[in-house]
């Protein structure tokens, strides 16, 4: 028979687990070690992070039925940002509950994506473990990993609206292809919370 | 004028009539969409940005937390305002899904213009600035408005707009140590029990009852900023903030500003940046 101040403990440490497996962990910091995934794009391809050991990788977190990341592809930013960035790899993980109403079947998915230019591929994270695991907090949000693997940069994509924007994940990709470290490393994400 | 923004005449009744000043207060068109709407409000001397909200949605504190932006104003159209930005009145906390908070404002809100207006004597001044601003509910949307406002030459008589605009600025939290009734707020960084690094804030003596207080921080360069963790003493509030770095990879300077704003007193007190120290301070609990 264990001990009621032992079951107590137990169950306050059971509830806070329970409590945290939901809950966007805190933000992943710069020079951690980039959470591992595996995750399959709208065909069904499964795709890790593991495939792309010792290059630099961009994640961006999407939602086409998000108005600021709409936005951002109408305008083409990460499209161009990633063409000018050939070293780097670019994924987008969509972290949007099934049963939410944003949620987009692939087929829809592809076609916003073509319409867009968006040729890279597009990851499903339905049950936002892995948009949990790195702190995705809106879309979009942006992740730099660097070869080694770790975090390089966690942010927004640009400064924001407005004539005066600075493209921070142009900028981490540019100082991480000439061997520096991206700065600003943080910058605070912007736009529409994910739809977990 | 849309039936959908009844509430401001209940609002404009419940402001204080007694702030009205000789000064003409003026308001430029409603910019309108099916969420909000948002106007230039101001006088000679003041202006204002006034959004009005339906229910449920909300636009953002200058920290908007873990969604969402701060309006951004724009008046290089306009060379009579110079150095133009907007003061955040005191905000409230959303939560949002998987434990995520943002920081705003619903159903209606003036954000107070700090600027240098130009004076142009004798004749009307024609104001223009480009919103850019998002609004939230559980979806968002960003929204980009060209206001107009045109200030008369001459002071006519007393107006409402005037006396609301001098509200919403009377209202902005009041600087730490700008009255003998606001507490005295201290800042201290530590390590908690299990290593990991903790701000305290605690606000002792004043003569300011807390209904029922809440503490925000504007973002911080090095630290995510967790939920605050309110305790009440016989000797005043005391709140403690996890910090998590955010970056491994550079050692933490010597000493860090924090800007606080303490909310739920009877009136809101904002502490300016100041600096904290973290110099011996090397228990870092690293992520996991």
């Amino acid at each position: 028979m264990p001990s009621p101040v032992r079951s107590l403990r137990f169950l306050v440490l059971l509830v806070a687990m329970l409590a945290s497996s939901r809950v966007v962990r805190a933000d992943l910091a710069v020079g951690a070690l980039a959470p591992a995934f595996e995750l399959t794009d709208l065909d069904g391809k499964p795709v890790t992070l593991a495939d792309f050991r010792g290059k630099t990788v961009v994640l961006e977190w999407i939602n086409p039925n998000c108005p600021v990341s709409r936005g951002y592809a109408d305008r083409k930013v990460m499209v161009r940002t990633a063409a000018a960035h050939p070293e780097a790899v670019w994924l987008a993980i969509n972290s949007t509950a099934r049963k939410h109403g944003d949620y987009l079947a692939a087929a829809e998915h592809k076609a916003y994506d073509v319409k867009r230019g968006i040729a890279y591929p597009v990851l499903y994270d339905t049950s936002g473990e892995v948009g949990r695991a790195y702190g995705a907090k809106t879309t979009p949000h942006m992740f730099v990993i660097d070869e080694s693997g770790k975090v390089a940069y966690n942010g927004a994509i640009d400064s924001g609206p407005g004539a005066t924007s600075t493209n921070y994940v142009d900028a981490a990709l540019t100082a991480l292809a000439n061997g520096k470290r991206p700065d600003p490393a943080v910058t605070q994400p912007m736009g529409c919370s994910v739809k977990y | 004028m849309s039936s959908r923004f009844r509430l401001r005449a209940g609002l404009a009744l419940a402001l204080p009539l007694a702030a009205a000043t000789s000064a003409l207060g003026v308001a430029g068109p409603w910019v309108e969409n099916a969420e909000a709407r948002a106007r230039l409000i101001g006088d000679a001397t003041a202006l204002g940005l006034e959004f009005e909200l339906q229910p449920g949605w909300h636009v953002y504190w200058r920290n908007s937390g873990d969604a969402g932006y701060a309006p951004r104003l724009d008046f290089s159209a306009t060379p009579a305002i110079q150095d133009a930005r907007l003061l955040f009145p005191a905000p409230r906390r959303f939560d949002l899904a998987a434990g995520m908070v943002s920081f705003g404002y619903e159903r209606a809100v003036i954000y107070p213009i700090a600027a240098t207006i130009a004076p142009a004597p004798g004749t009307a001044l024609d104001l223009s600035a480009r919103l850019d601003y998002l609004v939230c509910r559980d979806e968002c949307i960003p929204h980009r408005a060209d206001l107009t406002l045109t200030i008369p030459a001459k002071a006519a008589s007393a107006d409402p707009e005037s006396a609301r605009l001098a509200a919403a600025r009377a209202a902005l939290p009041l600087p730490a140590g700008a009255t003998p009734e606001a507490p005295r707020v201290s800042l201290r960084v530590s390590p908690a029990a299990d290593g990991a690094l903790e701000l305290e804030l605690s606000a002792t003596g004043g003569g300011w009852r807390a209904a029922a207080p809440d503490l925000f921080f504007d973002s911080h360069p090095l630290f995510a900023l967790g939920r605050p963790q309110f305790q009440a003493s016989k000797s005043g509030l005391r709140f403690l903030i996890r910090l998590q770095p955010l970056d491994l990879t550079r050692p933490l300077p010597a000493t860090t500003d924090f800007a606080w704003t303490v909310t739920g007193l009877e009136r809101s007190v904002a502490g300016a940046p100041a600096p904290v120290a973290l110099a011996g301070i090397t228990s870092v609990v690293l992520p996991r």
